[in-house]
This record gives structure tokens, sequence and C-alpha cells, in this order.
């Protein structure tokens, strides 16, 4: 077990320093010097050399990444070149917006997802066809553009239930947050629980072909007993490892979903910063993404190798 | 005396292939009954036939009555009732058959409970009893283990364990001995047919090895290409069979001493092979590889009966 | 072989696919208006007034050439795009698996990685650094795509290489690169159509989100996501300025998926009972 988690955890670190220095090249070496990104097209080379002597870019790269590793483990993220402000003031009040609605998308997904990946390997298992599979193929192609603003048309402008847009914070009016949450939800969750409920399906449908699930039904489980009692728990393994993928295209989709339905989340940050070439915020913000992203895969692997007991001798 | 199981023209298909052709067999309580074939004879989906655990896309046409019911035309609900309480089964291959995400104590637990009124709260001491008398050693420790860490050896009993915790009045035991250690092959099967009878049920044990058969079964039955084409009392059938094929199977079962001793040069083979079920011929399955063929033998043989002795062949010896 | 004989799949897909190429042909060439111009008389028309048949955009310029001119650059984005991964995922998989096992299995955990970091933030890195430009989204997208389809090369190549027309070519002293180009590539053309047909979808996709997200292609340059970028920092996304850029790549990309998992049922009737 420890050899595993030794191994494993290398791999965590190992992957944030290739990631890592793969984004603090792409911001050096690309496009001339980030100095001037940072002043424009309008600027001197002066003005560019002045800066690229303050923000020590003169420094061998070695060091320079060091520096800005150690600054970013200590939770710094960095100031805005042109507001000034702190990007972890920022973030404070836009990481609950994406956090709210990554929440919420993986919640709908889930729900739309296991039970219809659920039936639809039932009936695959008696013998019979499956809507679910021709609906789900439909649904993971659907893009997240299209289907936010046929749901705004219809539920927000329509009927008015839901708000299309704007947020306001949780301490305000819970309800309302809520309200606002709906649509975005249900827009992201609909291309993950198309995923889910495939994946989900499979997986149950091959464990079903599996010898023991024959067991079973020879001391007396009907089919549906088993599904639930030995099914599920053994289809649990591959699922697992397909939530680590969908938290991966989770990120890119909440980008995408929070401009359709202007949420002040942390893609509106990141956007801001990409139009107005404020680099190092680009770059601290992606980091940040990238380092929550292999933290959940790593914590998929390992509840991968908590949950499969043939593992674990 | 009535049988318990009465099996009448059973066909298995799966509307393209048959396994099984016209099968009448009758089971008697008590009795250990041999199904021997060849693999691809049928025998195993015979078996699943009747508890209707066939593959998906097969099923079964016919009649089998065990007791007062017959097992092809219930629905699969009342399977459930009968499988594991009346009928138990014994797969061949004990580490896919079980669970590998269940300690074996919970296959146990939900058996026993099953089995007997006070089941549910004497399932641990009950289960100990059955294995340890089955030869499972440290039976307390085996029954928190997981499948994969047990030897093949304790894994069969464990599954001979279970059928005998149904206390069922039918066993089928599906090659119970072909992924187990030729040494301990005997002691499992010795296991097998004491539990067996302690428990008063009857035992189908079906496998391709005569061997077998002669040492532990009392009535043996022949299958070929999906037909029964011999079946009687073992002793007899083996001294003086009336099929050419079984004839010929006991031919090439030769034992290794008898090859020392007789210092045989060439091994006694059936030319030919068992035709698979796409290429079956019409009539007699065995035909085409037998020395006694003849125009007749195009048309499936009907069933002979005579002092107790089942037989399918134009051209017996 | 009668098209009437062609699965459904194929069918219906080969025809949107088709459909959507000629329209990007004709817009090389024409367009019922010149999708950039400003014609500050027509400003937000609906369906079919005034000889625009869909209507503008607020500030007059025509929708449907628009939507042309958009195809012209989202089929030929997304062709180039597929194109490169396929041809670069390729080449990773002939590298891993020709070269040594170690080498396999470093390049393997280094596309793990690759393939854990979402792309779009990696684009978005690039894009402001050197700009948003078509080169810049074909590059990133194309090393993000690449991996994935070097996965599928490589689990198609390895059980060719151990087919025994292969050892016999490597015993006849044969490199391993010319058996790969020579006896492997062949046999797996199907499986790089497949993947070509089904990453042109992906491509298209990505590259209208990320112009969708102000990081892809701008004015004057058009393509389906610069449309639904103006549509949404305009009027919104709850009318027809946004709906039909955003139906055009639904259908699309659907036509697009319908064709490559046809062709892959087709091309390699094996995966058939794969598919889930």
């Amino acid at each position: 077990m420890t050899i595993f988690l030794v191994r494993r955890f290398t791999f965590f670190v190992l992957s944030i320093l290739a990631t890592s220095g793969l984004i603090f090249l792409l911001v050096r070496l690309l496009g001339g010097s980030p100095a001037s990104v940072l002043l424009g097209e309008f600027s001197t080379p002066e003005d560019v050399l002045a800066l690229e002597k303050q923000l020590g870019l003169h420094q061998p790269l070695i060091v320079q990444y060091v520096e800005w590793m150690t600054v970013l483990i200590r939770g710094d993220f960095g100031v805005s070149f042109y507001s000034g402000i702190e990007l972890r003031m920022l973030l404070k009040s836009a990481l609950p917006v994406s956090i709210s609605l990554s929440v919420g998308a993986l919640l709908v997904g889930l729900a739309i997802g296991v039970p219809f990946g659920i039936a639809s390997a039932l009936r695959s298992f008696q013998g019979k066809g499956s809507l679910v599979d021709f609906i789900s193929q439909i649904g993971i192609a659907l893009p997240v553009f299209w289907s936010g603003a046929v749901l705004s048309i219809i539920f927000g402008v329509s009927l008015g239930w839901f708000p299309t847009g704007g947020w306001v914070p949780w301490s305000d009016a819970p309800a309302t947050t809520l309200r606002h949450l709906v649509l975005p939800s249900v827009t992201l969750g609909i291309g993950i629980g198309s995923v889910l409920a495939r994946f989900v399906r499979t997986a149950i449908v091959e464990v079903m072909r599996q010898d023991f699930v024959r067991t079973g039904r020879a001391f007396g489980m009907s089919v549906q007993q088993s599904l639930l009692v030995v099914g599920l728990r053994n289809a649990a393994l591959p699922v697992v490892t397909v939530l680590g993928n969908i938290v991966s295209h989770l990120v890119g989709g909440t980008v995408l979903t929070e401009t359709l339905f202007s949420m002040p989340g942390l893609s509106r940050m990141i956007l801001g910063a990409v139009v107005g070439r404020d680099i190092f915020v680009v770059q601290n913000l992606v980091m940040l993404l990238i380092v929550y992203v292999l933290v959940v895969n790593l914590i998929v692997d390992i509840s991968y190798y908590i949950l499969d007991k043939r593992l674990r001798i | 005396m009535r049988p318990i199981l009465q099996v009448r023209d059973l066909w298995v298909s799966n509307g393209r292939l048959t396994a099984v052709r016209g099968v009448d067999l009758d089971v008697f309580p008590g009795q250990r009954l041999g199904l021997v074939g060849e693999s691809g004879a049928g025998k195993s989906m015979f078996g699943l036939a009747i508890m209707n655990l066939l593959p998906f896309g097969w099923s079964a046409k016919g009649s089998a009555i065990l007791g007062n019911t017959d097992l092809v035309t219930i629905s699969e609900k009342e399977h459930c009732e009968v499988r594991g309480r009346r009928i138990a089964m014994i797969f061949q291959d004990s580490l896919s058959a079980l669970d590998p995400m269940k300690r074996i104590g919970w296959h146990f637990r939900r058996i026993v409970s099953r089995a007997s009124s006070d089941g549910a709260t004497r399932w641990q001491e009950i289960s100990l009893e059955i294995l340890s008398n089955l030869g499972v050693e440290n039976a307390a420790t085996a029954l928190r283990k997981y499948p994969h860490q047990l030897s093949g050896g304790q894994r069969q009993r464990i599954l001979i364990g279970m059928a005998v915790a149904t206390k069922s009045e039918l066993i089928i035991a599906d090659e119970p001995t072909t992924s187990v250690d030729t040494a301990i092959q005997r002691n499992v099967l010795d296991t097998l047919v004491a539990a067996t009878s302690k428990l008063g049920a009857s035992l189908i044990l079906v496998t391709h090895d005569l061997a077998l058969v002669s040492n532990y079964c009392d009535t043996i039955a022949v299958m070929y290409g999906g037909h029964l084409v011999e079946s009687g009392p073992t002793t007899e059938v083996l001294v003086k069979s009336r099929h050419p094929y079984t004839g010929a199977l006991i031919n090439s079962n030769i034992s290794l001493p008898r090859i020392i001793e007789q210092q045989v040069k060439k091994l006694p083979v059936i030319p030919g092979m068992m035709p698979s079920l796409e290429s079956m011929p019409i009539g007699c399955a065995f035909r085409l590889r037998c020395d006694r063929a003849s125009s007749a033998c195009e048309e499936i043989p009907p069933e002979s009966i005579s002092e107790g002795r089942t037989l399918r062949c134009w051209n017996p010896k | 072989m009668k098209t009437r004989d062609l699965p459904l799949n194929i069918w219906l897909g080969g025809s949107i696919t088709v459909f959507f190429v000629s329209c990007s042909a004709i817009a090389l060439f024409w367009t019922p208006f010149d999708p950039n111009f400003v014609d500050t008389t027509k400003l937000s028309l609906g369906f079919g007034e005034a000889g625009h048949p869909l209507g503008t955009d607020v500030i007059g310029r025509d929708l449907l050439s628009g939507l042309l001119a958009g195809a012209q650059m989202s089929v030929f984005l997304g062709c180039i795009t597929a194109a490169i991964s396929v041809v670069l995922g390729t080449i990773f998989a002939f590298i891993a698996v020709g070269i040594s096992k170690w080498l396999d299995e470093v390049v393997m955990r280094l596309l793990d990685v690759l393939m854990a970091v979402p792309g779009v933030v990696v684009a978005l890195v690039v894009a402001t650094v050197s700009g948003p430009s078509a080169l810049s989204t074909i590059s990133v997208l194309s090393v993000f795509f690449a991996p994935v389809i070097a996965r599928v090369v490589r689990s198609a190549t390895l059980p060719i290489l151990n087919e025994d027309f292969v050892q016999s070519a490597r015993m006849y002293g044969r490199g391993t690169f010319f058996v790969l180009f020579r006896h492997v590539l062949p046999n797996i053309l199907s499986i790089l159509v497949v993947q070509f047909s089904l990453y042109t979808a992906n491509s298209v996709l990505a590259e209208s989100g990320l112009s969708y997200l102000g990081v892809g292609i701008s004015r004057p340059q058009i393509s389906w996501g610069t449309l639904l970028k103006e549509a949404q920092e305009t009027v919104g996304p709850t009318t027809g300025l946004m709906l039909w850029p955003a139906t055009v790549i639904l259908i699309f990309v659907l036509g697009l998926n319908l064709l490559g998992d046809g062709l892959r049922d087709f091309l390699d009737p094996r995966s058939a009972g794969k598919r889930s």
C-alpha cells in the first residue's frame, strides 16, 4: 500500500513541476518579454527594460522559477498589474461562484447520469434496447453555449422561472443564489450526466456478465438484486476513474458557462486578465486551476486503490 | 421410487445453434449421476438450462420436472425460489465464480439465513461446521477472507460448502475439479460425495473424466453432440457398453499404469473431432467418426430403454 | 455498394459533413453580403427582413454571410487541427512504441500529465502572451489532442507489432521504423480516419469555445465562435443572434460524430460490439 502511495505522490509532485515548468516557459519565452506584453503595443524599449529590471526578469530562469514557486506555495497569487489589487482578495469573491457552479453541475450530472445509466443497464441485461444510449450520445455533443442559450430562452425568458445571469452571494440571500445557480448547473450538468450515464451503463453491463453474478443468481438472487448488491459495488470502480476525467473537463466547461450566464467567477477574472494582457495574473490563476485538477486526479486514484480490494493483498 | 427430477425432450438453443437435443433423463433420490462428455457436448448447458441460468440469448424447450414444478415453464421469479433452496450448483472456476469484493462469510450468511429459520442468528456456527467437515483449515479465518486470498482447493471446498448449506435435494457439480490441482482432485471429490450423501441429496456430476465417474457415480449418462447417447448403471455401461462412442471413450481412457504395463506404443484415440455447434451433421452426431455407421444413421436414432439402460443407436454392439 | 446499404450513421453524418464543407467552399468565393460590412441603416433586423435571410446583428452585419464565412474558417481550422493532431499523435505513439520500453513508459506518463491538464487554460496563457490568433489556437489544440490520439494509436499498434508477419519482417533485419511505417500504418489507416473525423468535431467545438471567450479568432476574421461572442456581448445569450451560430455548430459537430462513429463500426466491425 505504501509503495503505491509513494509512487503516486511522486508522480503528483513531478506533474506539478512539469506543468508549472511548462507554464513558466510559455510565459517567459513565448512572444517576447513578459514586460512588453504587460506594457502593450505602445511601449518604448526603455519602458520595457525598466519594467524588466523591476520584475527581476534578468535573473537566471531557475532563480525566477524558484522564486515564483515559493511565493505561490505560500498562497500569494500576486497582484494585478493594472488595478494593483491583490489577487487573493479578488479570489475571495470569485472562488465561491466557480465552486458553487462546479458542485451544482456535478450534482446535476450525478442525478441524471447514475439513475439513467443503471436503468439502461438493467434493460440491456433483460435484452431490451434503450433510448438512453441514443440520447446520451447527443447529450455529450451538446455545446454548452447551445444548451445554455436554449435553456435560458425557455426557462429564463419565456417562462421566467430562473434568472439568466448575474449572481447574488450566498451570504446575502441563499435562496436567490440557488435560483441563479439552476440554469448554469443544469446546462453544464447535462454534458456530465450524459458521459456518466454511458459510463455507468457500460460498467454495470460488464460486471453483470461476470461469472460471480451468475453465482449470486444460482443461490437465489433476482436480477435486480444482483445488480444492486453485486453490480453497483463492482461497477463503481471504473466509474471512479472517469470522474477524474470529468473534473478535468469541468474546468473548461465552467469557463464557458460562467461567461454565458455572466457569473462573476474565476473565469471572469482570468478572461479579464487575458484581454488586459495581465500576464502574471493569468499565469498564477492558470497554475491554480492546474493544481486543482491534479489534486482531484490524485484523490481519484487513491480512492480507486482503496476501493479495489484486489490491489491490496 | 419416483425420480426427483424428470427431464423429457429437453432442447437448448439460441435460435441459431443447438447445444442440447432432445435429452431424456431421470434422477432419483440419493443417486449419483455422472454426466459425461467432451467439451461442447452440451453437458454444462444441460445443467444451466435446468436452473434457468443460460447465457443471454439461449433458451430451453421441453420439460424438466422437479417434484411437481416444471423448471422449463416457470417464471424467472419462481426460479429464484427454486435456486439455492431445492437445487444448488457448484461452478467450475472458483475464482471467477465468487464476487471479488465480498468476503466468503457474506455468501454463507445469505445462504444459511435463507436455508433455515434460525439461520440468520446461527449462521456463523453453521458455516463453520460445514466448512470444517469439508476439510477447510482455519474455517473461521477463511470466512473473513476474500476469494483471491485463498487457494484453489480451498475455494472449491467453499463452493461445495455453499451448495451443501442450501440443503437442496439436488446438487449439480459442473466440472468441480477441472481447475484444481490433480493431486487434490480425489480429495475434493471425496469431500463432495460425502457431503452430498450426508445431506441426502442427489448429485449430478458433470465431467469429461470417465475415471472420476467410474469411482464416484452409481449411474452414468454419456452425451455427444447434444444427444444423450447412452445411460445406465455405471459398472454395467463401462463393462459392457453398447454405444460405439461409449466404447471408444472407454478405450481412450487408458491409465498410466496400464500404458506402462502393456507397453502401449500408440495411444488409442477416436479419429476426428466432435463437430462444432455450427457444423453438426444431420442425424446421429457421432455418425462421421463411427466405425459402425450405416445409412440409417442419417436419421436421429430413437431412444430405446431396456433394463434400466437407455441407448440411442441404430447399430449398437 | 449502394448508398442505401450504408448504415444510417454514415448516411446522415456524411450528408451533414458534405453540406457544411460545400458551404465553406462556396463561402470562399461568394457570400450574400460582405460579412464585415457595417450597415447602420439596417440594425438588428429579424428573420428575412430587407433581403437578409437570417437578419442582421446590432451593427447591421448580415448574419447569414457571417455564418457562411464562419463555416469556412471553422471547417478549415477544424480539419487542420485534426490533421496535425493525428499526425503528431501517431508520431508520439510510434516513438514510444518503437524505441524502447523505458521510453514508452516515460512518454506515456508525460502524456498522462498532459491529458490531466485542461487545454483551455493553457490556451489562455498562450493567447495572453502572443495574442489570440488562428495559429495559436491551432497549436494549442493540437498539442492537447495529440496525447489522446497517441493513446489510441498505441493500443492499436501494439497487437499488430506482435503479429507474425511483423515478426518475420523483423527477422529479415528490417528496422523498427520501417516496420512501423510500411506494415503498421496501412493497417491503422481506418482508425486514423475515424480519429480525424471525431477530432475535427472536437476542434470545431474547442475553437468555437475559445473564440467565444475571446481568445481565438477575432474580426476581421470570422468564425462561429466570434459570432457567439458578439451575440453574448451585445444582446445577450437569449436571442437568435446566439442561437443560430450555436445551432450550426451543434449540427456540424453531431454530423461529424455520427460520421466518425459510423465509419468506426463500418471499417472495423469488431469494434461495433464494444460501442456502449
